[in-house]
């Protein structure tokens, strides 16, 4: 049988609902843990956007460059969920720099977090168009948060993750996001942890169809998974996150199975 | 910007006298192991926005004007294809070739018609990546590889035979002007 939302339910469909709502409930605790984070780092903006508002200021590159402190202090506490954060600013908002982020990404063999130097020069070949970006561009264009990912990280980190961030708007005006990066390993151990023993496979897939976790070797994370469409081989049941495009699907009995 | 370019043409083109064909061609054996597994797991695992993302970059390559640009794009490609792979491995041993690559290709400018084709090359593989055909985007990218590696084997064992030919300097051993890169016949 298949079991797409908003049909009729069998009996094993409508078991196969409880997990997925469990598995949703879990993996949806774990998002909002990272997007807390990123909610702090949103208020660090925020705040220091307020104080130059109100020595009556405009916002300038020596703002964004007191927010250092308080972003590196906060990746500190937030070793076990995220290795980089930070504030990317709206293009044109400081009155002394067209372009500007301010980056912390923590680095397995170093003590100390780094700053991410990108090229922000729009002339030159290695340009770093954050503008045009997904995690930034759709925050802006939506107004509400966003998760990018799973991908592999070239600029950056090299490394394979899921990138949250938000919009920071202050009085109706974009000022930039905010945003936290996690590595797909850990965001997946989180989950799994989670998880427990649910006795049913579970593939969380995002709006391009990719596996960004599972609990079966049959769907790799990273790879794409197709569940759009009838398939009397699974009972599948995908299911909206609140503020992610993501779905989690129960895939019951394999090929040949039930 | 034509000095800077011409003095890392000069030292490739040193680098590229120095370095054995057998070395030469074991570059170009990892280069086919890395680039073409990566072609072929993107074909099962990229995404629209990312096969649209290789497109662009194909497109900005064919508009750049100058050699060393091209070069850097290209190395984009190819790092882009093992990102849209979606592994870490792969991106990073892209990432060490492109810029060994680098070395030796940033002095060895090509005709115009072969940078039409090297393009066409890549295109195809990025069709057979959409069309997630990864044995014919494999196939395509060892292909064009191993091409690229026999003609660098030439041009270095030219350079090789006539070096001891004194007063020559190297660049002038090219089948084309480095500061012609792209732009040639």
């Amino acid at each position: 049988v298949s079991g797409r939302e908003g049909e009729a339910i069998a009996p094993v469909a409508s078991a196969g609902n409880g997990v997925a709502q469990q598995a949703a409930t879990v993996v949806e605790a774990v998002v909002e843990r990272v997007f807390h984070s990123v909610a702090a780092v949103r208020d660090i903006a925020l705040e220091s956007h307020l104080a130059a508002r109100e020595r009556g200021e405009p916002m300038r590159d020596h703002h964004i460059t007191a927010m250092r402190g308080p972003l590196v202090d906060l990746l500190g506490r937030q070793r076990e969920i995220a290795v980089g954060l930070g504030v990317i600013v709206s293009p044109g908002l400081l009155a002394d720099r067209p372009l500007r982020l301010e980056w912390w990404q923590s680095e397995p063999d170093r003590d100390d977090p780094v700053r991410l130097e990108v090229d922000l020069n729009r002339h030159s070949v290695g340009f770093y168009d954050y503008a045009a970006a997904e995690w930034f561009a759709v925050p802006r264009r939506t107004g509400r948060r966003h998760v990018v990912g799973p991908y592999v990280d070239v600029h950056g980190t090299h490394r394979y993750l899921l990138t949250l961030t938000v919009p920071v708007i202050a009085d109706g005006e974009f000022l930039g996001v905010a945003g936290a990066d996690v590595p797909v390993a850990r965001f997946e151990t989180l989950v799994l942890r989670e998880l427990g023993d649910l006795a049913a496979d579970i593939v969380v897939i995002n709006s391009e169809d990719r596996v960004v976790l599972s609990t079966s070797a049959q769907w790799l994370t990273g790879s794409l998974a197709d569940f759009g469409h009838e398939d009397s081989s699974h009972d599948v049941r995908p299911l909206a996150l609140a503020d992610s495009p993501w779905r989690v699907v129960v895939a019951r009995g394999r090929a040949g199975n039930q | 910007v034509r000095a800077s370019e011409e003095a890392l043409a000069e030292l490739s083109v040193g680098r590229l006298r120095q370095i054995g064909s057998t070395e030469l061609r074991d570059l170009g054996d990892v280069r086919a192991a890395v680039g073409g597994a990566a072609a072929r797991l993107s074909a099962c695992r990229a995404t629209a926005s990312e096969i649209a993302r290789l497109r662009e970059i194909l497109d900005r390559l064919e508009a750049a004007a100058e050699g060393t640009q091209q070069r850097r794009i290209e190395s984009r490609y190819y790092i882009d294809v093992a990102a849209a792979a979606q592994s870490v491995r792969l991106t990073m041993q892209e990432i060490e070739l492109q810029a060994e690559l680098g070395q030796l290709l940033w002095g060895t400018p090509r005709s115009a018609t072969e940078l039409v084709l090297t393009i066409a090359s890549h295109r195809r593989v990025v069709d057979a990546i959409e069309a997630r055909d990864g044995a014919l985007a494999r196939e395509l990218t060892e292909a064009h590889i191993g091409q690229i590696t026999a003609q660098l084997i030439d041009v270095h064992v030219g350079l090789t035979r006539r070096a001891s030919q004194p007063g020559v300097r190297a660049a002038a051993l090219l089948p084309y002007p480095p500061a012609a890169a792209g732009v040639g016949p």
